[in-house]
């Protein structure tokens, strides 16, 4: 049972971690525009030939 | 309810099918102006048509393509210097973009953007109506891109971030970080309070049992002091105030479900609330989080007084007879401007020179522009809708008729007679019974039991935590804002939902409101032997030359007829030469003497506008125009009547088209000619009457009315000041959604009603109980969480469809 003495302290710096991202998330505002993210996928899916090189182009822009 | 087609792009009633029709797929798409059809065909024909597949909300309807938006000022560098940035070769712009409804908006504009030649990548941001594009000024000009975002139906116009937005954009990431540290920490706390409360029952040895508690106590401090934060400076602010408002209990709950669980996790205790302290916080922040995201998207919704006013004036300068083109902040009193057919007024002033009509349907309500000459005041905000005018600039800025009825408008806000909200009323009450029982209970045990009377002190401030309590008003009201947007309504204001099914009274404005503020063509009567669809044909191609309100008129039917050395004369008509025949339109004094004798035998006109066409002296045509009544405002204002409220119509317009739009509409009681201080006195004096108003408007001229009702309500292409006054605002011209609202605010009030009559039927079991002494730790947790839960699945009936839909 002492392992806890040493796992709990290890999910803790996990979850230390995981705010650090979300803050870094947050504050490179990847969640400005929530509206749009949420159907974002399904317009590409069905996109024209030649507009999925200039999507793919703008994807990288944004990243 | 008769069901009416809706408009292909912009989902409007359309008042004759068959008039505005597109083949697509051997389909016909039926829309509502030639604006939408315009509009329409442009997207399909740049292949974008999956953008109607894939919209969740219709579209903006939109505005009658319009030669006075000029933006080829933007591709001149001093204008530019606000919004656009080099970066390398290329240059990026910031655009504010109006008119964007749902995430199918972005694709649209990012495609269509991405197909010009010369633009590198477009990026919309639809919570924040906003587009950010990089572009190659080499290739392409910066004007074009504007035509192009305005030729698909949506007004672009530069982005420059006011102090304010920053810090709101600070402010809405700083909410979120906290929400995602009360969210982490709630999982977190919760997975080693499973642990405790396991170990409760089965026991668990003392050393284990303490490190988890210091474990979760350093987590729920890391909540406390950093998620919850906000509730402690709002209840400080109130303490402060003396007034003990819903944030007061919250951080007596939370401070003292901390400190009573820190206590028992160095004394060795009995009770840690660490679980129930992070999920309260992180309950609480969800839903003021979702309130404030949705007062941010109606607050971009309207842009405010800076878009009303034109960005620059032409100058003229008394060394040169060119006129200059200045910033409109660098106009002082006294200089000369120079204002173009078409063009915004800048500044209010006096005409020196020139023969204009001047659309100030926007103050007065009248569809009809007035004439304007030498000697006439014209106010900043009104549009110059044919002449060219010469005016001496009296007041700029902030001294114009249009500053003023902005501080009308915040005089009035603040006046505004504030509802006590239900919530805030109760918590005071709330607070000072808790505090006073668990004072009580502490005195008793005092007497009996000393040893545990602080402990049954806290128990009974902790049971007795207002989650549920706090958690009713706020969930039942985001879960409506989000079950009203997806019906078109936008509400700034939520409380509006609590008072609305209380009020007494619906006052409309007319132009705009009840109708739809455009002119249409209503009947053509040939008077010669000229056959009627010859008459409009002629009329439509003379018409085309003219920006006046009549003239748009025409525009619903192009005419492949040319006219030839055209002449304008502004407020009276226009001449114009087709196949060598001299035609005239307009009033009966324009169109020549022997046709002016002829028309004084015509039956008298009734209160619609009407224009004459002739040709050489013989009258051939009289048509005449009308502003089409709302197909569903007959219906609602009947359904408000059949309701018990009163309907009454307020308007600016002093014509015989008030009492008609009346009999149409059923409401007996109206007033015409009303301006802005009439309709303010008259709103004032049925509120001291004890009735409660609601204003449905949509000038500038509502402006203040809107202001100073109970409560008021805007319509989607109303005048931006009158959407930044108004409590709600109808997204489409369909005054159905009123109803809509209505509906959904008596729903509200229900499920506001049964969530705090279970808060505190749950309080009322729970703090005796607590006081005997007698809730176990995990009994309290279940308690607390239970009825949170509750309260929440309550709120949330609210955005499933209801019953039977009030839609028609």
């Amino acid at each position: 049972m002492d392992s806890l003495i040493i796992l709990i302290p290890i999910a803790l710096l996990f979850t230390v971690i995981a705010v650090a991202t979300f803050f870094w998330a947050v504050n490179s505002g990847q969640y400005d525009d929530l509206d749009r993210s949420a159907s974002e996928i399904l317009f590409d899916e069905e996109a024209g030939d030649s507009e999925d090189d200039r999507d793919l182009e703008a994807e990288k822009n944004d990243l | 309810m008769v069901t009416a087609t809706p408009c292909y792009h912009c989902g409007l009633s359309v008042a004759r099918p068959g008039q505005f029709t597109l083949q697509q797929d051997s389909q016909s798409l039926e829309f509502c102006c030639p604006a939408c059809r315009a509009v329409a065909n442009t997207i399909l024909d740049s292949g974008l048509g999956k953008y109607y597949d894939y919209r969740s909300e219709t579209a903006v309807q939109a505005e009658q393509a319009d030669d006075r938006l000029d933006y080829s000022l933007y591709d001149r560098p001093e204008f530019q210097q606000d919004f656009v940035s080099d970066e390398g070769q290329g240059k990026t712009a910031v655009l504010n973009i109006q008119g964007i409804t749902c995430a199918a908006c972005s694709w649209l504009i990012e495609h269509r953007l991405g197909a010009i030649d010369g633009v590198e990548h477009a990026h919309v941001n639809v919570a924040k109506h906003r587009a950010s594009l990089s572009y190659d000024p080499q290739r392409v000009a910066l004007s074009k891109i504007f035509h192009t975002i305005s030729a698909i139906g949506y007004s672009p116009s530069p982005w420059s971030a006011s102090g304010e937005q920053k810090l709101l954009e600070t402010e809405q990431r700083q909410a979120l970080r906290r929400l995602g540290v009360a969210g982490i920490g709630m999982m977190q706390v919760g997975m080693y309070a499973v642990a405790l409360h396991a170990g409760a029952l089965q026991g668990i040895a003392d050393h284990y049992r303490d490190f988890l508690r210091i474990v979760s106590l350093v987590i729920a401090t890391a909540v406390v002091f950093y998620a919850a934060r906000p509730f402690f400076q709002s209840a400080w602010r109130n303490i402060k105030n003396r007034s003990l408002g819903m944030d007061v209990p919250v951080s007596i709950a939370i401070g003292l479900a901390y400190a009573a669980s820190c206590w028992a996790t160095f004394s060795g205790g009995e009770d840690v609330y660490f679980d129930s302290v992070a999920m309260f916080t992180f309950f609480l922040l969800a839903t003021r989080y979702l309130e404030a995201r949705a007062r941010q998207r109606n607050q971009l919704l309207s842009q405010g007084l800076a878009s009303i006013t034109p960005r620059y004036a032409w100058r003229l300068d008394s060394a040169g007879p060119a006129a200059v083109q200045i910033p409109v902040a660098d106009l002082a009193s006294g200089d000369l401007i120079l204002v173009k057919s078409g063009d915004i007024i800048p500044a209010d002033g006096v005409v020196e020179e020139g023969h204009s009509s001047v659309d100030e349907s926007a103050f007065n309500g009248e569809y009809l522009p007035l004439a304007k000459e030498p000697g006439d005041e014209v106010t900043a905000g009104t549009i110059n809708a044919d002449g060219v005018l010469t005016v001496r600039v009296r007041e700029t800025g902030s001294n114009t008729r249009l500053a003023l009825i902005s501080r009308l408008l915040e005089r009035a806000q603040q006046e505004k007679p504030r509802a006590a909200q239900l919530a805030d009323r109760l918590a005071g009450i709330f607070v000072t019974v808790v505090l006073l029982c668990a004072t009580l209970a502490a005195f008793w045990w005092m007497q009996h039991a000393p040893e545990r009377a602080l402990q049954v002190a806290l128990s009974v401030l902790v049971v007795s935590c207002p989650c549920a309590l706090s958690l009713a008003t706020p969930a039942a009201l985001t879960s409506a804002l989000a079950a009203l947007k997806a019906r078109g309504v936008l509400l700034s204001r939520s409380t509006m939902l609590e008072q609305l099914p209380a009020a007494t009274l619906f006052a409309f404005d007319k132009t705009g409101t009840l109708t739809s503020g455009r002119l249409q063509l209503e009947t053509t009567r040939p008077l010669a032997d000229l056959p009627r669809e010859q008459c409009i044909a002629i009329a439509s191609a003379l018409e085309r030359y003219s920006n006046h309100p009549i003239a748009r008129a025409f525009a619903a039917t192009p005419s492949a007829l040319v006219a030839g050395s055209v002449e304008l004369v502004s407020g009276k008509g226009i001449g114009g030469t087709i196949d060598g025949v001299r035609y005239h339109i307009g009033s009966p004094e324009f169109i020549g003497a022997g046709a002016r004798s002829e028309q004084a035998d015509l039956p008298p006109a009734n209160s619609n506008p009407r224009i004459f066409l002739a040709s050489e002296g013989q009258l051939l045509a009289v048509f005449e125009l009308y502003d089409p009544i709302r197909p569903s405002a007959a219906g609602v204002l009947q359904t408000l009547r059949q309701r018990g409220f009163t309907t009454v119509i307020l308007s600016g317009d002093s014509s015989a088209a008030v009492p008609a739009v009346a009999a149409a509409t059923g409401v007996s009681e109206y007033y015409g000619g009303m301006s802005p201080a009439d309709k303010l006195a008259r709103i004032q004096q049925w509120q001291s009457e004890g009735q409660r108003v609601v204003m449905v408007g949509d000038g500038v001229n509502d402006v203040p009315v809107l202001a100073a009702a109970d409560m008021s309500v805007a319509m989607v292409d109303a005048n931006e000041l009158a959407k930044a006054s108004a409590d709600c605002l109808l997204l489409s011209g369909d005054l159905n959604r009123l109803l809509a609202t209505l509906d959904i605010a008596i729903r509200t009030r229900r499920i506001i009603v049964q969530n705090l009559a279970w808060a505190l039927l749950y309080n009322v079991i729970g703090i005796p109980l607590a006081a005997g002494g007698m809730i176990a730790p995990w009994l309290a947790a279940i308690g607390m969480s239970g009825s949170s839960l509750i309260v929440v699945g309550n709120a949330l009936r609210l955005t499933k469809a209801p019953g039977k839909s009030s839609h028609g």
